[in-house]
């Protein structure tokens, strides 16, 4: 097999910035010398029988005590009436106990120094307000001990290497390189039972249940460390601590791929979500940003999920993102052709000499260029010949091997082919042999000797799309923040008045002293609280100026024509602030009317939007788009979570598709795209500076031409 | 000894509020401070008897000793006029009167005496305002007049030459409450001096707060009839704004992030939007329908602090019920009278009552 160990690029991160604490491990869990299976019982029909005799039957070696106060002996083994009883030291208990036993147990078992628990019983805090005490209660007792905790509401978990199979899940899976986390227990057992089937090995496998201790981003830590975990792959429902997430998952991820499927992402699965777990899903797209810049690979299904981890667990990372398909089929060449254009990868361009050893080699009729047609009636030594030729080409980073199975098609003699061309190159190489019963021992071949096998090019294709970019997030270096000098304590101060006022919202003119203490350029700008005073500033800044109302408890200004434009005089400024505080009276009587703002009035120049919105996972999502009124209706939005550096907002630019109008088209200047970077990182740290901001809306941020900058033109924020 | 008689132009102004400040105010300074409210038109029957909050609390926060009847001797209902007009009801009111103010009067340094809802109440059983300070000042000591009068732009001047008018020289002054903010410079420079200068003197002019105009969560789920499901203990939090979920989910989460300390009316079945809700300042969650959420939701609410209560109404009905709430809730919860107090020991001109009443400092 050609598992090469992948070195850790993380080089050019410094240790000490390390989110992961090294001496951290769970090996109470993955590496205990006795278990006591806490509610064992000599009822086969019972959970606490099923998990003691998967403990017993998959290899444990180690001491195992039934705990039974009613038995004597339980599958062969003396049963104890409690922990206390027990004569020798236990590392690990798994509870079956009903919900109202568990505490206790957890006493006695953190008074006779156990330091980990499985908690398999239900009926915590996925029931209501009296299961969430029952579960603090056990958090309590667990810290009490120093003891760490899996679920409760769980499955359990497994661990082939040890070997331990503490769940009461059906079977016990091949050893493997993948390891698997699932917050939905019931997926677990469906996943083995697939697993078992299409011989996918586990190294380790747990159920989080309601992870009232350890979590999804404790498992992360642990199993980067792990030598016999290739992959990291999760089923989640929601994610813990979102940043803590983040700084783990993308350290762990430079050097073991995490493969996540995310679900509840659309509106009718948020709900099933938060009725499931009673937290908010969190928005697709912060998922989408936080997988992003944690290097965590998404996955759309479980089947997508498993393609790409035995696509990890089995074969090296390509060194570029060039394919080389070899096929005994046009058809078949040309859908995995099509599927690496739409994944974002290329058909390798083969040197001249590749294409002269596979002009010699194959028939005339064959294709030399890639896709390498070998035709419908090769044999296996067509085949070994094209895996070899385009393996040893420079241009090529990966192969899929299509094989249709045809009357002539030596399926296992090819199987063998493509295997020992593998063990020879240390590019990655996987099979597309398309057929079910034909194939079959052709696929066992493959699978047997770790070149993992897709029924179709597409899956193969979706697998190496993940492999390639794992290995540009492995080569992408760690963000380096940058710290504008800026005035935190006026900003303090202005959240502190707001607040004592009972307010959240804080509007335009308020947040002018926070883009002054930020260093957010703003045009000139004078709350006026009377026409004469309005009047009176808009002559001192010049004419043309804007006004708007200004009210704590008006939200939207234009909806009721709190906004006027392009004011010529003295007179209209007046006119203009009696309309308007006239129609926000009527719009709504109670509200405090603090006057109207009057401003400088900004010529020339595109509207951007920048803004954040804290997600209720991840935290300060950033959003930068093309503003203006369209904003809405075209969603050319993209996201990314704070803190960010300066790189990633480049990127952020880049993604949006309005990006050529900001690089100016058909002769325009390019605009300054420096000043919407400097806006974005100094609002990065703003709200990372300031958790306590769960809204802003810069909207517009005007962006002059090159060297002449940008203006927040309006600004709101909304505290937490 | 001296008599303030505290009174409005209109309901809701704060008078109750005015009378547990001064109260409390004058205590300190020493005095033996006795409350009554003469006559309740509005009385609320409880067990068939008529029962005043207001003056339930007052002998409470002041420890009084005289029993309900004394400092509450004339409670009225729709009813009980109706019966009294037909001739089917005693009257003796007037008598019922004296008696319980000579009591009250004698027995305290100084009392504080509430009127009605409006200076027009009373006349029926021959008890309004006039007919009050006459009674009082039989007893020996002049009623002097306080009143209380919520300012909500320039046109509530009206209801300060209003107050002088009926009340004349027993007027002694004003206090000017809830001001919006945005006015406060008006009503400080200009006003005062109008109203001085019009011979209506003015102790205080008090900024409007949010938490005045506050409800609780026991108020809203008695309105409703609604049963808590999670942290019954928490009754008396004040909420002081009502949001309504009925948008997708990603909508949601901006649009409770606007207000504190809110009421959030939603579906029992809307699981996402009550998580939004909990995610934000919220104060209670009213669930719609009789539709109980799922175990995870009340968790989290518990864990959250959130009170939930299950609503008969529909979204709509519920809605109607509990925005009656607002702006017109009851004043006996602590974090009001402690804010409403604090902004009384800071504006109101104690040395000015002191000799008005003829009381030393």
């Amino acid at each position: 097999m050609l598992a090469q160990p992948q070195a850790a690029s993380i080089l050019d991160w410094d240790e000490r910035m390390s989110a992961i604490d090294r001496s951290f491990n769970l090996d109470q869990f993955f590496a205990p010398q006795a278990v006591a299976i806490v509610g064992a019982s000599v009822d086969p029909s019972k959970l606490g029988y099923a998990v003691l005799h998967n403990v017993i039957e998959h290899g444990f070696t180690g001491s195992v005590y039934p705990i039974n106060p009613k038995a004597d002996e339980i599958l062969g083994l003396a049963a104890y009436p409690s922990l206390t009883a027990v004569p020798g030291p236990i590392d690990l208990i798994v509870v079956v106990v009903p919900p109202k036993a568990v505490a206790p147990v957890l006493e006695e078992a953190g008074q006779k120094g156990v330091k980990g628990a499985i908690i398999i019983t239900a009926g915590f805090r996925e029931t209501g307000a009296q299961g969430m005490a029952m579960e603090r209660e056990l958090i309590a007792i667990a810290r009490k001990y120093g003891m760490r905790l899996i679920g409760p509401n769980c499955l359990g978990i497994i661990d082939t290497y040890a070997p331990l199979q503490a769940s009461f899940a059906l079977g016990m899976p091949q050893q493997g390189k993948i390891a698997f986390m699932s917050q939905s227990g019931a997926l677990c057992t469906s996943i083995l039972d697939m697993a078992l089937a299409d011989d996918i090995g586990f190294s380790r496998f747990v159920s989080l249940g309601n992870k009232a201790d350890l979590n999804e981003i404790d498992f992360l830590q642990v199993w980067g460390k792990d030598p016999n975990s290739k992959v990291i792959a999760g089923y989640l429902e929601g994610i813990t601590d979102g940043g803590r997430f983040i700084e783990i998952a993308r350290e762990v991820s430079k050097h073991t791929p995490v493969i996540a499927i995310k679900s509840g992402t659309t509106q009718a699965g948020s709900k099933a979500v938060s009725s499931h777990t009673g937290t908010l899903a969190g928005s697709e797209r912060a998922y989408e940003a936080a997988f992003l810049q944690a290097g965590v690979l998404r996955a759309g299904s479980v089947q997508d999920l498993f393609d790409m981890a035995v696509g990890f667990s089995n074969q090296p990372l390509p060194v570029n993102d060039a394919v080389a398909v070899v096929t005994n089929a046009g058809g078949p060449g040309i859908m995995a052709t099509d599927a690496l254009e739409r994944a974002g990868l290329s058909l390798a361009a083969l040197t001249a000499e590749t294409q002269n050893l596979l002009k010699a080699g194959l028939p005339a009729a064959a294709s030399a260029a890639n896709p390498v047609d070998v035709l419908g009636d090769a044999m296996a030594d067509r085949y070994a010949l094209a895996i070899n030729a385009v393996a040893d080409d420079p241009n090529v980073g990966s192969i899929i091997v299509v094989l249709t199975p045809q009357i002539m098609t030596q399926i296992e003699k090819t199987a063998e082919a493509a295997v020992a061309a593998s063990q020879r190159t240390g590019k990655p190489i996987l099979g597309a042999f398309m057929g079910k019963q034909a194939i079959g021992p052709g696929e066992r071949i493959l699978r047997a000797h770790g070149v993992p096998n897709y029924p179709v090019p597409e899956r193969a294709v979706n697998a190496l799309a993940a492999m390639v970019r794992q290995k540009q997030w492995q080569e992408r270096p760690m963000p380096e923040i940058e710290h504008f000098d800026v005035d935190q304590a006026a900003v303090a101060e202005v959240f502190r008045q707001v607040r004592a006022d009972g307010r959240l919202a804080i509007g335009d003119a308020e947040a002018r002293a926070v883009q002054a203490a930020y260093g957010i350029p703003f045009p000139q700008s004078v709350l006026a609280r009377t026409a004469e005073e309005a009047g009176r500033a808009a002559e001192e800044m010049g004419f043309p100026v804007v006004m708007k109302i200004t009210s704590p408890d008006i939200l939207h200004k234009t909806d009721i024509g709190g906004v006027k434009l392009n004011l010529q005089s003295a007179e209209a400024v007046r006119d203009a602030f009696d309309l308007m505080v006239y129609r926000a009276q009527r719009y709504q009587p109670n509200a405090d009317i603090w006057g109207c703002l009057v401003q400088q009035q900004v010529k020339g120049g595109k509207e951007i939007l920048l803004g954040v919105n804290r997600d209720p996972q991840f935290g300060p999502l950033l959003v930068f788009g093309l503003g203006g009124i369209y904003v809405e209706a075209l969603k050319d939005v993209t996201f990314r979570v704070a803190p960010i550096d300066r790189r990633q907002a480049r990127e952020m630019l880049n993604e949006i598709r309005a990006y050529p109008l900001l690089r100016g088209v058909r002769g325009e200047a390019p605009s300054d795209t420096d000043a919407i970077v400097d806006v974005m990182l100094r609002l990065s740290q703003l709200v990372t500076d300031f958790p306590e901001i769960v809204e802003i809306d810069i909207n517009p941020l005007m962006v002059f031409e090159q060297g002449k900058g940008a203006l927040g033109i309006d600004m709101r924020l909304i505290l937490k | 000894m001296a008599t303030l008689y505290v009174l409005s132009t209109e309901n809701y102004s704060g008078k109750t509020a005015v009378c547990v400040s001064l109260g409390l105010h004058l205590r300190d300074d020493g005095y033996d401070v006795g409350y009554m409210k003469p006559v309740n038109m509005n009385a609320v029957l409880q067990a068939g008897r008529p029962h005043d909050e207001d003056v339930v609390f007052m002998k409470d926060v002041l420890g009084l000793p005289e029993p309900l009847e004394t400092l509450a001797p004339v409670q009225l209902t729709a009813q009980r006029i109706q019966a009294l007009l037909m001739g089917e009801a005693p009257g003796g009111f007037r008598e019922r009167l004296v008696t319980a103010y000579r009591a009250m009067h004698e027995g305290h340094d100084v009392l504080i005496m509430e009127g009605g809802s409006n200076l027009r109440e009373g006349y029926v059983v021959e008890l309004a305002p006039p007919d009050l300070a006459q009674i009082a000042s039989e007893g020996g000591s002049d009623a002097r007049g306080l009143a209380v009068i919520r300012y909500d732009d320039a046109r509530s001047i009206d209801h300060f030459l209003a107050a002088q008018k009926r009340l004349g020289d027993s007027l002694l002054g004003v206090v000017i409450n809830s001001v919006p903010k945005v006015h406060l410079d008006f009503v400080n420079t200009v006003l005062r001096d109008y109203l001085e200068s019009h011979g209506i003197a003015v102790f205080a002019a008090l900024p409007r707060q949010r938490i005045l105009q506050a409800t609780t969560v026991g108020e809203l789920a008695d309105g409703l009839g609604a049963e808590i499901l999670v942290h019954p203990e928490l009754r008396d939090e004040l909420v002081e704004n009502l949001m309504v979920g009925a948008m997708n989910v990603d909508q949601a989460l901006r649009y409770f992030r606007r207000r504190a300390n809110k009421a959030v009316i939603t579906g029992g079945d809307r699981s996402d939007i009550q998580s939004a809700a909990l995610e934000t300042s919220t104060k209670c969650l009213i669930l719609t329908g009789n539709l109980s959420p799922s175990g995870a939701i009340l968790a989290r609410a518990e864990e959250a602090g959130v009170v939930v209560m299950l609503a008969p109404q529909d979204t709509l009905a519920a809605i109607e019920i509990a925005e009656s709430y607002f702006g017109r809730s009851r004043f006996q919860q602590h974090a009001k009278i402690d804010s409403f107090h604090q902004l009384m020991e800071e504006n109101f001109d104690y040395n000015r009552l002191y000799a008005a009443l003829g009381l030393g400092a």
